[in-house]
């Protein structure tokens, strides 16, 4: 028994613009949409370098609904006052963003702070000039109590390089992180299913196969919705649309129909079983193919 | 016995267009047992529920396992031992993945 394919996502991801004042879009109704399409899990990212309004009013028109809802945010967003308002705010897990050790040392500081607050974690931005420090990144985690890592999903909807691992480089990373005990209330939320294999080698991946425009949908800083993060494919944009029509849009369930296939380019392949063509997002991005199987698993 | 209380960190749903076709195989006295009806979301992990388990979940509010057969056997036309069976099987999975705390 099981649903495979939703008509309406469980989890949508939001990223605010980083420039809050350039933005016309209602974000009163787009909370009004995802309250009534019953969206069961909210990841905001806040880029700014403080709490916009934007997010606010989100967080505030949220609390009082069953929707889990994350926060990323700088650490230069986070004081006392601003942790308080944010436990206040009913916010489930607020993530720091990562790309280097000290980055950790900050949350670090933040959990230890008096005063209310959310429970924290880390979102450690994987790229190409850090990937190599993961293993000093989980121990420094663990070594300071932090409880939950989240290794994000790439953002591809604007010039940023698309990382992956190779093989080699992949199987370096394993053994190092293998040597490293990892407590049994620690949560690592990994969403690329080959580095998942990296941390977690004898564990199937989460989400079995490509979730892009299932469980999930994604509406950048202009308001885009797209089907993941990773996947630049606009299905429409909130300044002109409703999120509903999005989704019930044919244009999108087209768009899931054909991630249902596997790639062509990888029918042949005896993993195709464990990791269902990996990332269909990268996969397009850097091959603009359909049928291309995902770089990232070379 | 204990009471059963929903984890509130598990987020969940029904699924309309799915609950209406498990209803109607239910009429038709058909098997539902392979529809799954709700949703049941937490730490990145999606469950599904058919009509039996999502009935069971809603009911995981504070009472106890013979209250929810109790309340169940008159929804649906099973065996009481089985539907004991199950209850009991169904909850002990749902405390394991920890969506579920029992309290005394």
């Amino acid at each position: 028994m099981n649903i495979t394919e939703l008509k309406t996502p469980i989890r949508l991801y939001w990223d605010l613009p980083s420039r809050p004042a350039d933005t016309n879009l209602d974000y009163q109704g787009i909370c009004e949409q995802i309250i009534s399409l019953r969206i069961l899990s909210l990841g905001i990212t806040e880029p700014a370098p403080a709490l916009s309004d934007g997010c606010l009013t989100i967080l505030d028109r949220l609390k009082k609904h069953p929707i889990a809802v994350s926060l990323t945010v700088c650490s230069s967003a986070l004081d006392a006052a601003t942790l308080s308002a944010l436990h206040g705010s009913n916010v489930r897990l607020l993530l720091v963003r990562a790309t280097k050790l000290d980055d950790l040392r900050i949350v670090t500081r933040l959990m230890a702070s008096d005063g209310p607050k959310p429970p924290l974690g880390v979102s450690f931005e994987v790229s190409a000039d850090n990937f190599r420090i993961l293993p000093e990144a989980l121990s420094c985690c663990i070594g300071n109590g932090i409880r939950h890592l989240v290794l994000p999903m790439q953002r591809l909807n604007g010039d940023e390089d698309c990382f992956h691992l190779e093989r080699s480089g992949r199987e370096a990373l394993t053994s190092r992180l293998a040597a490293i005990d990892r407590p049994g209330d620690l949560k690592i939320t990994i969403h690329d299913p080959f580095l998942w294999r990296v941390f977690f080698p004898a564990v199937s991946f989460p989400d079995g196969s490509c979730q892009a425009a299932n469980t999930m949908l994604y509406i950048d800083g202009n308001g885009d919705v797209h089907p993941c993060p990773t996947l630049p494919y606009r299905l429409g944009n909130l300044a002109h649309t409703t999120l509903r029509t999005i989704v019930e849009s044919a244009e999108k369930t087209e768009l899931r129909k054909r991630l249902t296939i596997p790639p062509a380019g990888c029918t042949s392949c005896a993993e195709l079983d464990q990791c269902r063509g990996g990332c269909r997002g990268r996969g397009h991005f850097l091959t603009e193919s359909w049928d291309e199987a995902d770089p990232g698993c070379r | 016995m204990p009471k059963i209380y929903r984890n509130p960190d598990v987020m969940w749903r029904e699924e309309d267009e799915s609950r209406a076709q498990a209803d109607e195989a239910l009429e038709k006295g058909e098997n539902a047992e392979d529809i799954g009806t709700s949703l049941l979301f937490s730490d990145g992990m999606m469950v599904t529920l058919n009509v039996l388990g999502t009935e069971i979940w809603k009911m995981c509010d504070g009472r106890d396992a013979d209250e929810m057969v109790s309340e169940l056997l008159q929804q649906f036309d099973v065996e009481a031992d089985v539907l004991k069976n199950d209850v009991a099987g169904f909850v002990a999975e749902l405390a394991e993945k920890g969506f579920i705390h029992y309290e005394e």
